[in-house]
């Protein structure tokens, strides 16, 4: 950038800039992915399945052999986010534009910008579910995921309905326990509080469904307990929101501990600054590669709130 | 016989498998569980609707075939092992079924028990499964059978 086009940056008539560069935002629902680095340029997913319950066999026989299944394979490509940009040596070099040369140098600015891709792509690997395929080609949120790829016949549904309510998660609990099943047929019951994401417009009434004095079920006459209260960590995240993409309505209960919700680095934010001594320009650059990948549906459940 | 596992097609052995063999597979894309046979060239093709003198074993495991660098494993035939399939045609399994030597189904991956053969290879059914659980993955139930091959009875 050159004198001429960062002009209005330095015209004497201002006396301050605010820079639209903050913090960088928040973690808010990475929480729900795990974030590893494989410096590789595909992430290839599968299951597999173990051996299941063990059968009643008869004496003095050899039945009871079984065999791991494999899952649905996926392969997830690294994808390159880049922002930089460079000033003029007269930028830098005169006095007056000194205000640029103490902000705009800082390449650290940039770091923010990073953090906004992962986070935004993360979010939309979330709301989107309800509309792309997982890797066994049902949506991420659907109602038919088969039991595995040999055993078809049997689907599961982690698409919950309704709006996040009291007796919608009620609801909901009963359909998570009769389909949170694993590639052999048999239940899993995580160890964990499952977080429950949602977009700001959600926070009034996740709020309230989750405190200990629920204000609408159990009833507040009687100040019931609240049977919910304590038992999901809600994430707000405005990633989420209808405003970036996502739903308003949108609800989504994750189990961290299944570690199917990816965030993989092949390269953390990295920050450059050179000189072109032809151009006669000082440059700074920020680049990252990552990309999210879904590995089995069975990382939770959600609804979009609309049905 | 309950079984574990309700495989939407193939025959998928339930007790000690035999030692696997090797085949060139022909141009054909081979699904574990599917009844193999020679192709009359030397190659191992699946497009079966009913058994041969051809046939010789069950895929043990998928093949892309490309008739000249693919091999496909399979579990050759013998008395011993047990698989279980799915029935595909013509109707639900009773007990009436157990003893009787059947023919492939739709495909070379189920099972028809519309035949019962008295000479020549079949798979003979020891047990079934028509558990709600069977019913509900296939409509007919799962047959557990060895195959066997009979002379014409003198």
């Amino acid at each position: 950038m050159t004198r001429a086009e960062l002009l209005d940056l330095f015209t004497p008539i201002y006396d301050e800039f605010a820079m639209m560069k903050f913090n960088e935002p928040g973690q808010a629902h990475l929480g729900a992915f795990d974030e590893i680095e494989d410096p590789t340029m595909d992430y290839i997913t599968n299951s597999m399945s173990g051996l299941g319950e063990w059968q009643a066999v008869d004496e003095d026989s050899d039945t009871g052999l079984d065999h791991f299944i494999i899952g649905y394979e996926k392969t997830n490509t690294q994808q390159k986010y880049r922002k930089y940009f460079y000033v003029s040596y007269e930028v830098n070099e005169q006095m007056e534009y000194a205000a640029l040369k103490k902000k705009m140098v800082n390449a650290q600015a940039l770091g923010s910008g990073g953090k906004t891709a992962v986070l935004k792509q993360t979010a939309a690997k979330l709301y989107g579910g309800f509309a792309a395929a997982c890797p066994d080609g049902d949506y991420l949120w659907g109602n038919s995921h088969p039991k595995n790829p040999e055993e078809t016949g049997t689907t599961y549904d982690n698409l919950l309905a309704g709006a996040f309510s009291h007796d919608n998660l009620e609801l909901a609990e009963k359909q998570i326990a009769d389909n949170y099943i694993d590639m052999d047929g048999d239940p899993i019951t995580p160890a964990e509080k499952p977080l429950l994401l949602y977009a700001p417009a959600l926070n009034g009434t996740v709020q309230r469904v989750l405190s200990d004095r629920a204000t609408d079920r159990p009833g507040t006459e009687h100040r019931d307990i609240n049977i919910y209260a304590g038992k999901y960590i809600p994430v707000e995240s405005v990633y989420l929101a209808a405003k970036f993409g996502g739903s308003d309505t949108a609800w989504y209960i994750i189990y961290p501990s299944m570690k199917m919700l990816k965030l993989v680095y092949a390269q953390k934010p990295q920050f450059a600054s050179w000189i072109d001594n032809l151009k006669q320009r000082y440059y700074f650059d920020g680049w990252e590669h990552f990309l999210v990948a879904v590995s089995d549906w069975r990382c939770g459940f959600a609804s979009s709130g609309l049905g | 016989m309950k079984l574990a596992r309700y495989q939407v097609t193939g025959f998928i052995p339930v007790n000690d498998a035999p030692a696997t063999r090797r085949m060139l597979a022909a141009t054909v894309t081979i699904v574990k569980g599917e009844v193999l046979a020679d192709n009359g060239s030397g190659y191992a093709t699946n497009n079966l609707t009913a058994f041969t003198a051809l046939c010789f074993g069950v895929a043990a495991a998928g093949v892309v075939g490309d008739s000249s660098t693919k091999y496909v494993e399979y579990y050759p035939f013998d008395t011993k092992t047990q698989y279980s399939v799915p029935v595909s045609t013509n109707a639900v399994l009773t007990v009436a079924n157990k003893g009787d030597i059947c023919d492939l189904g739709t495909n070379a991956d189920d099972l028809s028990i519309a035949t019962n053969f008295t000479a020549g290879i079949g798979f003979r059914i020891d047990d079934i499964d028509i558990s709600a659980a069977a019913i509900a993955a296939n409509t007919y139930g799962y047959a557990i059978g060895h195959f066997q091959t009979i002379a014409a009875q003198a």
